[in-house]
């Protein structure tokens, strides 16, 4: 069977693109290497009763008309909206990625769709202007939180020109119940409605090309996954360098890839309490003065930057009767030690430290706790260096290159965290492969 | 004399007398203060000259000399052995091939681009028409480019280049001029405008002028009326410029001032109080004197030595400078003035050490001289004199100022008020241009 788009990855993006395609008619599939569809949106019990989302606890929002387009309003809330300047931007933003999706202009469904989110804006990525800014020079124009949000996770440094677009991409939106697995089910829900198909387990190991037009997908097993598009939703590294064969590449482009840079430094610890802590909101725990140093040199650092997050008191659907789960995002923790990789030791050292901080608070006893790593969320994810944001978001990877849905070989769409609409919010690549991909079987130039 | 001046210039430092001569030649009736009674030569290298004064000037008549009209690069390396890389690009090229095939490759590349960058650059930083605006003189393949390295830090962009991270980490060196972290767009930016600068006719080259003959020859190209021992107290402005008053209450009228002053120090002088973002750290001087029969490298004759650091310690010493701190390793240039006199350029000096400069500067050259020891050896015991120049405490550098028409560098709050030092600079590198395109601007302003 011939499809007309295949779908490498089943995440938020991946479904979101595969429940609008469907929805337009077209035989979609989605091929997911892990065993379960939702990429960084799920929910994992990781110890009897007690559970969370192992690698982050919120996301850059959603646009509202997507959700609602699926039937999906009412499941995320924003809970730290960010300065009336940067969302005005960032509203800016996503309406010209999307308007370069959308031309030349479709009809019907998406016209609705365009109106809904698009209004007048300037190019993607208006960016001199915040090139130079940093976040410790926007401290007054945005909220403690919505910066301190946007690096937590993150190795920018608040006080460098070209840190303030993080803001674009900080978290602000989270799940009302169950965690992010609660959307990610809800997305795959949609997307099966639709009509998509859904492959797990089964990893995209080539991309097939016939006259220099991407036309398929070579599994890992050997099968062969024909369609007119696809879309890939790993970031550009994973896309460029593991998907083709380096001599199909124009020079250029292999430079690109070769040279674009991901970013890591993202720790989570998932913490399972007998009682709930005496705290009940979020707070931060600044890091050591050493820390980004001691991150540049490989050495896990003694004082990361903290979140500390009692996710079960917002929503006790994610602990047992009388327990509690906190969550600890960590900043400033390397992919790979300079004394070799993450032992059991070097993870238990990293969870003792992070609860010698928290001493002063007096926390209920630990029944059981889970160290997710870099390398955990490489493996688990797919992604490189286990980078959440598909790269580095310093001006040059924001502003100079980062692809398009479409801007890099005929037949294949970018909607993985290192494209355009990537950092700016959950779904929003998908949503914006999905429009360029539709846009373009309209004028025809697709298959 | 008394009477009224067409132009006052405050300061006789090169960027001061280029504006004085320049404005003399073209028939202005200019007077020069200085508050002290002798004006002070800068030390060390030049990175590069103004052509147009060297010509319009014709300095060489005025008796400027150089010592080395190029100097290369000596690399002085921890653990390998030492790098000498002649100015000469093809003999740079042949000493790296010694070492790396890929680097003496990308060596020459890297050299080719940006002669081809400053040639295409050049129109725009030499000439002052149309108030210096990039886009008056820039055509669009250039400015292209120019904007993709501006959003680009030093450390990718050299990252792309070079193989070896101690070629990327000694160019690196260069980049921070002003300030900026190896990170933060701009700085790949000063590589370029410091790496492409025509010297005295040499193409990216540093130069050593004899000491005392660059500020002798612009004072003999200048020979026009001025007073050592003037301190201005207060620039008088009414409708613009209206003359300036010194410290003893005489009043000197003028048609305009320019000042080589910073803009902060200027604009108080003016009685405007706009306070500028204060630049945390800048290029600190020591000058080492030596006695007699201390022998120092060779190499020293015809380069000028880096330490090799990599670009995280560079990131580290950032940050160090930021916060007041000695970093682990300093980042430091030297170039000999002749037999007995070293000068120690250190561009990441904090400008306001928590204790001040007076308790700062004794540990700070000691760790200056301390990180010598290996490459010269007893240099502590043969020190006869060792003299430390803070930074100035300009305003912050950055992509805004680098990218600003000169014209908005050099004018202030108050018309026919320019500002023709070292802060109307976006890099400090080209020696003089603020003073030419200063009296550029003041002279039409008088027309």
């Amino acid at each position: 069977m011939r499809y007309d788009v295949a779908i490498i990855g089943a995440g938020a993006d991946g479904l979101a693109a595969a429940a609008l395609l469907a929805r337009a008619g077209l035989r979609v599939t989605l091929l997911e290497r892990a065993p379960q569809a939702g990429g960084r949106c799920v929910t994992s019990e990781f110890a009897t009763g007690f559970r969370a989302s192992p690698y982050a606890d919120s996301v850059a929002s959603p646009p509202a008309g997507l959700l609602s387009l699926l039937g999906l309003s009412g499941l995320m809330e924003d809970f730290a909206p960010v300065g009336a300047d940067i969302a005005r931007r960032r509203g800016r933003t996503l309406a010209r990625v999307l308007e370069e999706a959308l031309e030349p202009a479709p009809r019907g469904a998406w016209r609705r769709l365009k109106t809904t989110l698009l209004a007048d804006g300037e190019r993607p990525w208006p960016g001199a202007d915040w090139a130079d800014q940093s976040i410790a020079g926007l401290r007054a124009h945005a909220g403690q939180n919505d910066w301190r949000n946007a690096l937590i996770g993150r190795a920018a440094d608040p006080e460098l020109a070209g840190s303030a677009l993080t803001l674009f991409a900080a978290p602000q939106s989270r799940a009302r119940r169950g965690g992010l697995g609660t959307l990610g089910a809800a997305l795959q829900a949609a997307a099966l409605r639709a009509g998509a198909e859904l492959r797990l387990e089964a990893e995209a190991a080539e991309l097939i090309l016939a006259r220099g037009r991407v036309c398929g997908v070579l599994l890992g097993d050997g099968a062969r996954v024909e369609a007119a598009a696809v879309i890939s939703t790993l970031d550009l590294k994973r896309t460029l360098l593991g998907l083709f064969r380096w001599s199909d590449l124009p020079p250029g482009l292999l430079r690109e890839a070769g040279a674009w840079r991901m970013a890591t430094g993202r720790a989570r610890l998932l913490l399972a309490l007998e009682a709930p802590p005496s705290f009940t909101r979020p707070f931060f725990v600044p890091g050591g003065e050493e820390a980004r140093s001691q991150f540049r040199h490989n050495v896990p650092p003694l004082l990361p930057p903290m979140l500390v997050d009692p996710v079960s008191l917002r929503d006790p659907s994610l602990a047992p009767h009388g327990g509690a789960v906190v969550t600890l995002t960590l900043s400033c923790i390397p992919a790979k030690p300079f004394d070799g990789d993450w032992t059991q030791e070097k993870r238990e050292a990293l969870l003792e430290r992070a609860l010698a901080r928290l001493q002063p608070l007096n926390l209920p006893r630990l029944v059981a706790a889970a160290t997710i790593l870099p390398p955990d969320m490489e493996e688990a994810l797919g992604l490189s260096w286990g980078d959440l944001d598909g790269g580095e978001l310093t001006p040059d990877q924001m502003l100079g290159f980062r692809p398009g849905a479409r801007s890099l070989v005929p037949g294949l769409y970018l909607a993985g965290p290192s494209s355009a609409a990537g950092p700016l919010g959950l779904s929003m690549a998908g949503l914006t492969a999905a429009l360029a991909l539709v846009t373009d079987l309209f004028a025809g130039r697709t298959a | 004399m008394s009477g009224r001046y067409d132009a006052i210039v405050i300061g006789a430092s090169a960027g001061g007398l280029a504006a004085a001569a320049l404005l003399a030649k073209g028939g202005a009736r200019v007077l020069l203060l200085e508050k002290r009674l002798a004006p002070p030569e800068p030390a060390g290298p030049l990175f590069a000259l103004d052509p147009a004064l060297v010509e319009t000037l014709k300095l060489a008549n005025h008796g400027l000399v150089f010592r080395r009209r190029a100097l290369g690069l000596l690399l002085w390396d921890a653990e390998e052995d030492d790098l000498l890389l002649p100015a000469e690009p093809r003999a740079a090229s042949r000493a790296l091939a010694r070492v790396s095939r890929a680097d003496a490759d990308a060596w020459s590349a890297l050299q080719s681009e940006l002669s081809t960058q400053g040639r295409a650059l050049r129109r725009w930083w030499f000439h002052p028409h149309s108030g210096g605006a990039a886009e008056a003189v820039l055509g669009q393949g250039a400015r292209r480019r120019f904007a993709h390295d501006s959003l680009t830090g030093a450390e990718a962009f050299l990252a792309r280049a070079f193989e070896s991270p101690r070629l990327a980490g000694a160019l690196l060196h260069d980049a921070l001029a002003g300030g900026l972290a190896p990170s933060e767009p701009g700085s790949a930016l000063t590589l370029v405008w410091r790496g492409a600068q025509e010297i005295a006719g040499a193409q990216g080259a540093v130069a050593m002028p004899e000491r005392g003959s660059l500020i002798a020859a612009l004072k003999s190209a200048y020979g026009g009326e001025r007073r050592f021992g003037a301190l201005v107290t207060e620039i008088l402005a009414a409708q613009g410029v209206a003359g300036v008053r010194l410290e003893d209450g005489e009043i000197i009228e003028a048609r305009a001032v320019l000042s080589s002053l910073s803009r902060a120090k200027t604009e108080k002088l003016a009685g405007l109080g706009r306070p500028a973002a204060a630049r945390a750290m800048g290029e600190a001087k020591i000058l080492l004197t030596l006695a007699e029969g201390f022998v120092l490298p060779p190499a020293l004759d015809q380069a000028r030595a880096l330490l090799a650091m990599t670009p995280q310690d560079y990131a580290d010493a950032h940050e160090a400078a930021r916060a007041g701190r000695l970093p682990r390793l300093l980042p430091l240039s030297l170039a000999a003035e002749g037999p007995r006199r070293l000068v120690l350029s250190l561009p990441l000096a904090p400008v306001a050490p928590p204790g001040g400069w007076t308790s700062f500067q004794a540990p700070f050259a000691a760790a200056a001289i301390r990180s010598l020891r290996r490459h010269l050896p007893g240099l502590s015991e043969a020190l006869t004199g060792v003299t430390v120049t803070p930074p100035k405490p300009f305003a912050r550098a950055g992509l805004a100022q680098l990218m600003a028409p000169a014209l908005a560098r050099a004018a202030t709050g108050v018309e026919r008020l320019y500002l023709c030092g070292e802060e109307a600079e976006p890099v400090p590198c080209v020696s003089g241009r603020a003073g030419h395109f200063a009296a550029h601007f003041a002279a039409r302003a008088l027309e």
